[in-house]
């Protein structure tokens, strides 16, 4: 979930080069599908998350069964945990797209914002 | 299909397309090269080649299977023999219907379905309607108190240019990986060239483009393919008709004889790309009433009732391309200047410089014109295929009331400006630009009660016009203006701040959802299963 750029090939071998490093090359090559949301609760699972972490969403991508996505329920934006539906299954929750990282905010232990 | 299936569908459609494209480009320095804002490719390392794709198995986990299935060829598309060169071309038109109704609808799904309209500056007028408010008779351009009533229940917006302006640049970067040329025409369509193809492949092409878009930007487009630009329009026209019959709205008019005739025979010929009012009228004293009836009528009569310009049409609306990746036609609804640098341009002062000096010209365009624009973008960007790094930003903003005034533009350019620099020194940039949106006709934009004095600064304008348009252009052996203004050429000159009410009635804005980090849209946790 946190691994960094692996493997993208561009002319400048090094997006960094010569310069100081930036958060944004940890999440690879900039993409037109990528969106950053906030949590809006506590979660416990994958890891220990509070209100206000940023999600990182990547909507190219398609997810495989177990990763963690962002689904519209209810009119809502919700997390999920991704399970292939059939296609005819309309009562699904529809997919918005894949959390790819998470930005959060280290809290101390027992106390959550 | 499952979404799997059609991603990898797409994938492979796609990558085809990419392979074979190419072609000739606009030369730097035709007049109308500056006209439109020509991508030829992603900005630097935004674009994504599908082997870039296909090895960052990290962000796309489907690519891994494309690598292998890329190599196979594709039974089911027969390729057209090596006789036809892949040098014959196809346009393809992609639209973002109620763009900015879309734009409002990505973050908040509980708007789907429900009657949303979006406002003008001040919450005036309404600018864009979604389809449940269009299919009740509301128009564009009315004002919303006069509508309001007759809309219980819609959800009104006023403009949240930076949100559009961002998810216009999605969906541009996203045209950037299925072809390298790619025009930007206004905020929320774009000219696409891609190779002539069977219908069935260019058929493929374009759900795959569809789909590709409406997943990746959440924004839904159509897709009209055809052999000129003014018949991808018409397969435009085509596709809305599929997309509200509840199809994919794509539409190709292209590889078969006569594949066009249908549309042109049922299209009304004010409907035309190119052909406004004041033509309509003459084709209708002329006894023209269909984009068919234009088509059909002989060269020397077209020429002789609507110039140059009518007998372009009416070769494109048969097939005869003549309307190149990076030109349109008059009617516009936005306005670009850009241009490539000399050398790479590294600092700020030199970066406002040049968006002055583009600012100056497009608002010389709009009063040449007689129009003016509600919203600002800048752009900049650093060479695509040289070396790094790379950075592009862009930023937009409303104006107060709709302008055509150098000073308020540049202005407003210098703000965007001071917000999206990076700093001196940490880029070259090689290319910079201003885009003008929202383009309406000067004379139905309200007297400013408030700001008397404008009407001078319009007196000094309209000098300085009539200066330049004495002393530039055909015959005088000069290009660049003789009057400009001290921003496009004085480095370090601190112009005073005009002291503009940028803070307009906005009361119904979404938040900057992509575009501030306080208004990141929620994600709330599913409760327990």
């Amino acid at each position: 979930m946190t691994r960094a750029v692996v493997g993208f090939v561009t002319p400048v071998a090094d997006p960094s080069a010569g310069r100081a490093l930036v958060l944004d090359d940890a999440l690879g090559p900039p993409s037109p599908a990528r969106f950053f949301m906030a949590l809006a609760g506590e979660a416990t699972a994958p890891v220990r998350l509070g209100a206000g972490d940023v999600l990182v969403v990547d909507c190219a991508a398609v997810p495989r069964s177990g990763q963690t996505v962002v689904v519209e329920a209810d009119g809502e934006f919700a997390l999920a945990t991704w399970t292939p539906t059939p296609a005819d299954d309309t009562s699904a929750p529809r997919l918005f797209g894949v959390v790819t990282h998470v930005l959060a905010t280290v809290r101390p232990t027992g106390r959550r914002a | 299909m499952t979404r799997e299936q059609v991603g990898v569908r797409a994938r492979l459609d796609l990558a085809e397309v990419g392979d074979s494209g190419g072609g000739e480009r606009a030369p730097g320095g035709h007049p109308d090269a500056a006209w439109k804002w020509s991508r030829r490719s992603g900005h630097g390392h935004h674009r994504r080649t599908n082997e870039a794709w296909a090895a960052d198995d990290t962000a796309l986990p489907v690519a891994t299977g494309v690598t292998h299935r890329l190599s196979r060829p594709r039974p089911d598309v027969r390729r057209a023999p090596p006789a036809a060169p892949m040098s014959r071309r196809v346009f393809a038109l992609v639209d973002a219907s109620q763009f900015y109704v879309s734009c409002e609808r990505v973050f908040r799904p509980d708007l789907d379905g429900r009657p949303v309209v979006v406002l003008s500056n001040n919450d005036g007028c309404v600018v864009a309607r979604s389809e449940e408010v269009r299919a009740r008779g509301v128009r564009n351009g009315v004002p919303w108190f006069q509508v309001r009533d007759l809309l219980p229940g819609a959800v009104p917006f006023s403009s949240n240019y930076p949100l559009y302006a961002d998810f216009s640049r999605r969906v541009m970067e996203t045209l950037a990986t299925v072809s390298p040329d790619v025009e930007l025409y206004s905020i929320d369509e774009a000219f696409v060239a891609l190779p002539a193809d069977t219908p069935a492949a260019l058929a493929a092409w374009a759900d795959a483009v569809h789909d590709r878009v409406r997943q990746w930007t959440r924004i839904p487009v159509r897709v009209g393919v055809a052999p000129t630009k003014t018949l991808a329009k018409v397969a435009s026209e085509v596709a809305r008709a599929r997309g509200l019959a509840g199809h994919r709205a794509t539409a190709v008019l292209a590889g078969t004889a006569g594949a066009a005739a249908d549309a042109l025979a049922a299209m009304p010929v004010t409907d035309v790309w190119g052909v406004g009012p004041r033509l309509g009228a003459r084709l209708r004293a002329a006894g023209v009433t269909t984009a068919a009836g234009l088509a059909a009528m002989p060269d020397p009569s077209v020429r002789r009732l609507l110039g140059v310009v009518g007998l372009r049409t009416a070769l494109e609306l048969r097939g005869v391309s003549c309307l190149p990746l990076t030109r349109a036609p008059a009617a516009r609804r936005s306005l670009t200047r850009s241009r490539s640098f000399g050398r790479r341009v590294a600092r700020r002062d030199e970066m406002a410089e040049a968006l002055a000096t583009h600012a100056a010209d497009a608002c010389r365009a709009l009063r040449r014109e007689g129009l003016a624009a509600r919203a600002l973008q800048i752009f900049f960007h650093t060479p695509r295929h040289g070396a790094g790094p790379h950075h592009a930003a862009s930023r937009a903003l409303a104006f107060s009331a709709p302008t055509n005034r150098t000073p308020d533009v540049t202005a407003l350019a210098r703000r965007l400006l001071a917000d999206a620099w990076p700093g001196d020194g940490r880029f070259g940039f090689g290319k910079a630009g201003v885009l003008l949106l929202d383009l309406v006709p000067a004379d139905a934009v309200p007297r400013d009660l408030f700001l008397p004095e404008r009407t001078a600064t319009d007196a000094l304008l309209a000098a300085v016009d009539r200066i330049n348009a004495r002393f530039t252009g055909r015959g005088t052996g000069r290009t660049r203006p003789v009057v400009r203004f001290a921003s496009e050429g004085t480095p370090r000159g601190t112009t005073t701040e005009s002291g503009h009410a940028w803070a307009m009635r906005q009361r119904q804005r979404s938040p900057g959802y992509t575009t501030d980090w306080r208004a990141l849209p929620p994600v709330r946790l599913a409760p327990p299963a």
